[in-house]
């Protein structure tokens, strides 16, 4: 993990502006309340006029890794991965560059019976939840979504 | 009244391809996953690396909690955000960090309504607190007050 926690504090103002105060404690701090960061906003509210309304903090841990080269597909396309949750609402999960074996011999549909697809589907069918907290159960379908910018009026220039 | 933790956190998955291009897939976990490398977090990460020619760069999970009652916030010359005080701390890296308060009271500042007032009982508490408690973004512990500025909002310079 990062040797810190990012801290963003939004602040409600007078005439119901917004503004951000972005600090970092010790990477022990996982708590949006905890009590390092709740002693930082008495002593910030002592020297501003707003007042602290919500407190999102960010645990990040970057990964040593490299994107193929040459790969086919690349960040702008996606494989769009629909999943259910347990009360029937969609949940919709875009794989960005997304390997070419991943999908049928037709490039468009999602081999599931590949074991790449096989273990996301079962992390997120585990793990993932709705916002507020359904349950992800189960896996729809998936499919390549081609998500690239159109040229501007068509025109080559 | 007090601070609401949400029920859920988000979990971020930052990708880049190998012309550099990023994208970000989002998921949300139960709130008791706070470290990217275990657990629900790991295991997403991996099973969409799997599928993946993209480098996943890092693993984020954001956690956030809200103040559950109306707040009443006050009036003065400078509460706006777009005001800020920039308090600026050395570190014991020998680097900077810049706090920038916004909306800054203006009891906290010198005669001269722009640099801070670093004798007003509010300052030395937050400066206090800020030094025992409060790091420099690469992790080194902040030493003291260099400096503090009221900035002017951009667009009132030319006035």
């Amino acid at each position: 993990m990062a040797g810190t926690t990012r801290v963003t504090v939004e602040i409600l103002f007078l005439y119901t502006l917004h503004g951000k105060f972005t600090f970092f404690v010790s990477s022990d701090v996982v708590s949006p309340t905890d009590p390092i960061i709740l002693g930082y906003i008495t002593v910030l509210e002592a020297i501003t006029r707003g007042k602290a309304i919500h407190i999102e903090i960010s645990l990040s841990q970057a990964t040593i890794s490299s994107a193929t080269s040459g790969a086919t597909y690349i960040s702008e396309d996606k494989a769009f991965m629909r999943f259910r949750d347990e009360f029937g609402v969609g949940h919709n999960y875009k794989v960005p560059g997304p390997k070419t074996t991943v999908f049928l011999t037709n490039h468009e549909d999602v081999d599931t019976s590949l074991a790449a697809v096989i273990a996301f589907n079962a992390a997120v069918n585990t793990y993932a939840k709705g916002r507020g907290g359904n349950d992800i159960t189960t896996f729809i379908k998936g499919y390549r979504k081609e998500n690239r910018k159109m040229l501007k009026g068509g025109r080559a220039t | 009244m007090a601070w609401e933790l949400e029920p859920m956190n988000e979990l971020l998955l930052h990708f880049s391809d190998y012309n550099g291009a990023r994208a970000t897939m989002n998921f949300w976990l139960e709130n008791t996953e706070t470290d990217p490398g275990a657990g629900g977090a790991a295991a997403i990460a991996a099973g969409a690396q799997g599928m993946s020619d993209d480098a996943l760069t890092s693993v984020e999970i954001l956690r956030h909690a809200t103040w559950d009652e109306e707040v009443t916030p006050t009036d003065g010359p400078y509460a706006r955000p777009s005001n800020k005080m920039n308090i600026t701390f050395r570190a014991t890296d020998g680097t900077k960090t810049t706090m920038q308060v916004p909306g800054p009271n203006e009891t906290i500042l010198a005669a001269d309504h722009i640099s801070i007032d670093l004798a007003d009982a509010a300052v030395i508490a937050f400066v206090d607190y800020t030094i025992e408690n409060i790091l420099s973004s690469e992790g080194a512990a902040l030493t003291g007050v260099q400096r503090g500025v009221r900035r002017i909002p951009p667009r009132l310079k030319k006035q």
